[in-house]
């Protein structure tokens, strides 16, 4: 007797079977379909006439009180934390040999620039708005054209998320600036004639520069790199 | 069957060195795998496998290929490089703890 398998059908009733059970997600639906088909499959090697469903709800206890959602939550916290390190990673390469040196002479040229103005609006000003036009430029030209990653199904994947993230990440970016100034209105700024504060306020602004690149220019590529490596079948472009 | 919390953390060790042995291999697979040559004695649960295959996974030390078999998509797990180096440390460690835990349990035994 041939062994029984499951139909396309079954399939399909598996993954709406993940969805009903708060798995959206179609990289995690793909690996619980998988899990599930094949314990179904293997039961039916002792006895084929076990319903469908009967063998779904015993498997599917299987997985605990808590059904999908430890494995959902576990996935999504080990992604964040994944791409978190390596945003750490390259942003502190700009503090080490030999893009250190770059930072340091970035450093110095804004310490000096405070040092010579008398008013620091017209460095904080310029600033903002050079941020929020790289940043409108992000969000509308080079996100959709250099990571934003068309699929071949419309299904949702949780790696594509974080480039989501990323892109509206970057217009809130351009509000940190303004709520600094708007900060900057209540309280006294003189200690920013203070060389010593002068240096820790290049030194936070050129990291926080840093930092933003990072996530914005070199983190996508790398999540578009994993998504590649994983699912270039549902890769248009 | 034997006391589960004594295999618990314990599983990434065995998760690594399967697959460091039988080349890539998927989740279904792993847990019929680790049951068969346990006879029955460890089970893993799929609520505590696929937590750590991802957490692995995430951490460089398994990597992932997904394929068509049949009329579904199947994701499996290889061991990289640094996961076969990791394996190494945690067999010593595991091996380690095996003799201390022996001769703290049995002073008499003579290990030498």
């Amino acid at each position: 007797m041939s062994e029984r398998k499951l139909t396309t059908e079954q399939i399909d009733e598996l993954f709406e079977f993940c969805r009903k059970h708060y798995v959206s997600r179609y990289d995690l639906q793909i690996e619980l379909v998988d899990h599930l088909a094949s314990s179904i499959e293997v039961q039916w090697k002792s006895n084929q006439d076990l319903p469908f469903s009967f063998i779904l709800d015993n498997e599917f206890k299987k997985f605990g009180v808590y059904g999908f959602s430890k494995i959902k939550n576990q996935k999504v916290k080990e992604l964040r934390r994944k791409y978190r390190k390596l945003l750490w990673k390259h942003t502190l390469e700009f503090y080490r040999w030999p893009k250190a040196l770059l930072t340091l002479a970035l450093t110095i040229i804004l310490y000096m620039l405070f040092q010579m103005v008398d008013n620091d609006f017209w460095i904080i000003i310029p600033y903002y708005l050079i941020v929020s036009g790289f940043m409108f430029h992000y969000y509308y030209a080079l996100f959709p054209k250099k990571y934003k990653i068309k699929t071949s199904t419309d299904q949702p994947f949780m790696l594509l998320d974080y480039l989501k993230g990323k892109q509206i990440h970057s217009l809130l970016i351009i509000q940190v600036p303004l709520h600094f100034v708007n900060v900057m209105k209540y309280i006294d700024y003189s200690f920013l004639n203070n060389q010593l504060f002068s240096i820790i306020i290049s030194f936070f602004i050129i990291g926080f520069t840093f930092f933003h690149y990072v996530s914005l220019y070199v983190l996508p590529l790398k999540v578009k790199e994993h998504f590649t490596q994983q699912f270039p079948q549902f890769i248009i472009s | 069957m034997g006391n589960n919390q004594l295999y618990k953390g314990s599983l990434s060790t065995i998760i690594l060195k399967l697959l460091g042995e039988k080349g890539r291999m998927y989740g279904y697979q792993i847990t019929q795998e680790v049951k068969a040559i346990s006879e029955g004695e460890f089970l893993i649960t799929e609520g505590a496998l696929y937590p750590m295959l991802h957490k692995l996974e995430a951490k460089g030390l398994l990597t992932v290929e997904i394929e068509m078999t049949g009329n579904r998509m199947r994701k499996y797990y290889s061991i990289t490089k640094n996961g076969k180096k990791e394996v190494a440390n945690l067999m010593t460690e595991m091996e380690s703890y095996i003799r201390n835990m022996q001769v703290l349990l049995n002073p008499n035994i003579d290990l030498a």
